[in-house]
């Protein structure tokens, strides 16, 4: 018989936060305090750091290592140009980079996942397989350390949040391929559809090529994030409505810096003129930005645990023909239909690189 | 015109900022120059703004003098955010008329607003460059706990941060509006004061229409187990109270294993639980699972009694025991100390786990140190509860009145009822959740887990008869 977890006793308890420093003044009587339970959580949130992880998707040399470097200021990613006479990759090969970021105090564990080889072959079809692989073997990882006996306190998530998908600036509407990707991993994952390399669009031709794709989405019923079935209330709604607009957003990415009237700007510099990345009049990448990062990062997660892997966890559950019936169930031996069911295995490479504080602690 | 009548805190700033320079800019001629006074004015918005509101008028009076800029001009004085910076701050106060009124307040707390997300232009010719979604109600907010704690507020350049560390604040925001829940559950003798105490806590009363039973119907009361649920919302947080008492504990003349239905209920909730979480269906589960335990220790016997002892050692690997040292007014300082002592020797000398308060990281400073460890050795709590209102001091205060002096229940000199309720709901109330979810549920998942296996083990050890073919088919099932 396993030994009982120990009840946390003075010296084991490296993993519980401390007690909250002060606690807010009683400003009166008739007051108990519940609003201090906010500071705990957060308190609780902050030691254990933050989790989340993004993939890239889209064709070569649209600028996704460029952008995932401008999404997180950081070289996470050497933008490989390949050489002449090196063939193209037959199989898509997805390759993740885990980086721990600090800043302000709070701990993000980014991990962002490449597809090189997404939709560069001549023949394309069946290209998302190892994608939409990669993504249940994460719900699975997931879903097998949540039915273990002792399971651990926290549970590592690498489940894919938000799947980042380019869109090339052809200008005139979403291609096959887009369509038929789309379609699929849209049930499966949150996917956040962009314009890449807007800066060879005009200001007229992004808005008509952003009708047009809002108009093909809702011709294949497509649902990209932010879904309009999980708006939670009024605000939500009203928020993301807003937001639906303006998706796709046209993104320019850039790693260099640039000198524009005496300040440093990330931009791209052409005989024209420098593209300002952060500029709002250039391009939406702020938007961008704002949206994964500053104000949904915390709802991706959400929807994607609360939706996704739930709707993976049922039909996992009903595959495996054992109906909660008590507590008898959870013996789920990792079944063999279950390779069945994801795609020849794709290769894939996992390079951990070195943990990099931003900002030392 | 939109008029936020309340604040705009920095980041909702910046983003309105933003929209408002793209449409400004795509109106205008020449994008560069424009470009660059606008991405100053976004860098000015990100100095300190201090106090509650958002743009002040001396900051943008600052800005204008800085530059020459006609459009800017212009533009701020279209922007919204200026118009409520020359009302008079809206300073949140939250009126409490009298004692026992909870702080009403509307739905939507400061940080929500500060946390504002950016408003989305309807389209780039738009004139109207910044509508903010009208907010839920539009009295004054109380400061929020995380004020001080804005990300982004410093005077360093916006531009160098990725921007996540308004992470907590989305978690915050989230959890404002699922709101709380907590279980609670008292356990002791009959008259010791179990109700009044939860009813002085929680400013709530739970206990309006009893009927105290009388001695005979006493006799034959078997232990019951009785919930009361109550919401409360304070500052815009919800919290979904349940008391679970247990009337009739101890009270029978004999009292062998009255802890029992008290243990099998705690088991239920937790089975309960475990089914619901290995179900399919896991959007609303019912978390019904007891958070905590105030023990009530008699003040009239010298330290545990045996009952006492029983009922926590079945208990403390179910659910997190907190000693309570009831009626602590009959007793005297000194005695309390003594049986305080007295009662800590005792649960050290039988081996019962009560809930043991986290440590603090080694670099926190000595205060806070000396702060933690006073809670430690405050268990148990001496405590008083009151149903009542008198006048003491000159103000009017929960206490009991005696002939020879009045006793304040939150008093801290006179008894630790300021340091429970602290520790109960503003500092400790999340880690007694975590330590029920992750200690004493993963506990009772894992027995029950193995015992459903052993039973399915030895029920097909049964049935097959040792039949070989029977094994090797049931194996590969």
């Amino acid at each position: 018989m396993d030994p009982l977890r120990r009840s946390p006793s003075p010296c084991s308890s490296s993993s519980r936060p401390p007690s909250p420093r002060t606690p807010p003044p009683c400003e009166a009587q008739g007051y108990v305090g519940i609003e201090a339970v906010l500071d705990q959580v957060k308190i609780k949130a902050m030691k254990m750091g933050f989790e989340f992880n993004i993939m890239v998707v889209g064709q070569s040399g649209l600028g996704k290592s460029t952008m995932v470097n401008t999404l997180f200021r950081s070289k996470m990613w050497r933008s490989s140009l390949p050489s002449l006479g090196v063939p193209t990759l037959q199989t898509l090969q997805l390759q993740s980079m885990t980086h721990v970021i600090e800043e302000k105090g709070v701990r993000l564990k980014l991990t962002v996942t490449d597809t090189p080889g997404f939709g560069d072959q001549i023949n394309n079809d069946k290209c998302w397989d190892p994608i939409l692989g990669y993504i249940k073997e994460q719900y699975e990882r997931y879903l097998q350390e949540e039915i273990l006996i002792t399971r651990q306190r926290h549970i590592p998530d690498t489940r894919v949040h938000c799947c980042i998908y380019f869109v090339p600036p052809t200008g005139h509407c979403l291609r096959p391929l887009d369509i038929e990707f789309l379609q699929r991993l849209c049930r499966m994952v949150n996917v956040v559809p962009v314009i890449a390399r807007a800066d060879s669009l005009t200001i007229e031709e992004r808005e008509a090529f952003r009708l047009r794709i809002q108009k093909d989405l809702r011709t294949h019923c497509i649902e990209v994030y932010p879904q309009k079935c999980f708006d939670e209330d009024i605000n939500d709604r009203l928020l993301n409505s807003k937001i639906r607009e303006r998706i796709p957003f046209a993104v320019v990415g850039a790693d260099r810096e640039h000198l524009v009237n005496g300040r440093c700007v990330l931009g791209r510099k052409t005989k024209w003129g420098v593209i300002e990345v952060e500029n709002m009049a250039h391009c939406e990448f702020p938007l961008l930005r704002d949206l994964l990062i500053r104000s949904h990062l915390q709802d991706l997660k959400d929807i994607t645990h609360n939706v996704h892997y739930e709707n993976y966890r049922v039909c996992r559950l009903n595959e495996s023909h054992v109906l909660p019936r008590g507590p008898g169930w959870v013996n789920l031996t990792p079944a063999p239909s279950s390779s069945s069911s994801t795609p020849k295995p794709s290769k894939v490479r996992l390079r951990t690189h070195r943990s990099q504080d931003r900002k030392q602690k | 015109m939109p008029a936020s009548s309340s604040s705009l805190e920095a980041p909702s700033l910046v983003f309105a900022l933003c929209i408002a320079r793209h449409s400004l800019f795509t109106a205008k001629g020449d994008p560069w120059l424009a470009c660059g006074a606008g991405c100053w004015l976004w860098a000015v918005s990100r100095r300190k703004l201090p106090g509650s509101c958002g743009i002040r008028s001396f900051q943008i009076k600052r800005f204008l003098e800085d530059t020459d800029d006609a459009e800017l001009n212009k533009f701020v004085k279209d922007f919204p955010g200026s118009e409520s910076c020359h009302q008079p701050e809206a300073k949140t106060r939250v009126s409490r008329s009298h004692l026992e009124s909870r702080p009403q307040t509307p739905d939507l707390c400061q940080d929500d607003l500060e946390f504002r997300p950016p408003s989305w232009p309807q389209s780039c010719d738009s004139q109207q460059f910044f509508t903010a979604p009208a907010p839920l109600s539009p009295s004054a907010r109380p400061r929020s706990p995380w004020g001080k704690l804005d990300p982004y507020d410093s005077s360093e350049d916006d531009k160098e941060y990725v921007g996540f560390a308004t992470l907590p604040n989305q978690v915050h925001r989230k959890s404002v509006k699922k709101g709380f829940d907590f279980t609670l559950m008292v356990a002791g003798e009959s008259g010791l004061g179990k109700s009044t105490l939860v009813n002085s806590l929680f400013l709530t009363d739970l206990y309006r229409d009893r009927k105290l039973l009388s001695a005979e119907e006493r006799i034959m009361q078997t232990v019951e187990i009785t919930k009361h649920a109550v919401d409360i919302e304070e500052k815009g947080v919800r919290l979904r109270l349940t008391i679970v008492d247990t009337p009739g504990f101890g009270d029978a003349v004999n009292n062998t294993e009255c802890w029992k239905p008290v243990a099998e209920y705690i088991d239920q909730q937790f089975e309960q639980y475990f089914r619901d979480e290995s179900g399919l269906n896991r959007k609303n589960i019912q978390d019904n699972r007891v958070h905590c335990c105030l023990y009530f220790i008699s003040p009239f016997g010298h330290g545990l009694r045996p009952l006492d002892v029983e009922f926590m050692k079945a208990l403390h690997h179910r659910v997190n025991i907190v000693p309570i040292l009831a009626k602590a007014d009959t007793l005297t300082p000194p005695e309390v100390e003594r049986k305080k002592c007295k009662i800590r020797e005792e649960i050290e000398h039988f081996g019962i786990k009560v809930y043991q308060f986290p440590d603090c990281d080694s670099d926190e400073d000595e205060d806070f140190k000396l702060q933690d460890q006073a809670l430690k050795e405050s268990i148990p709590f001496a405590v008083i509860g009151s149903n009542t209102v008198v006048e003491a001091r000159g103000r009017r205060v929960r206490g009991r009145l005696y002939p020879w002096g009045i006793v304040e229940v939150e008093n801290p000199g006179h008894c630790d009822f300021v340091k429970l309720r602290t520790m109960l709901v503003r500092t400790h109330m999340q880690d007694l959740k975590d330590v029920t979810r992750e200690t004493h549920y993963e506990n009772y998942r894992a027995q029950c887990i193995q015992s459903m296996t052993r039973l399915v083990v030895k029920e097909r050890n049964r049935n097959c008869g040792g039949c070989r073919r029977c094994c090797t088919k049931s194996k590969d099932r």
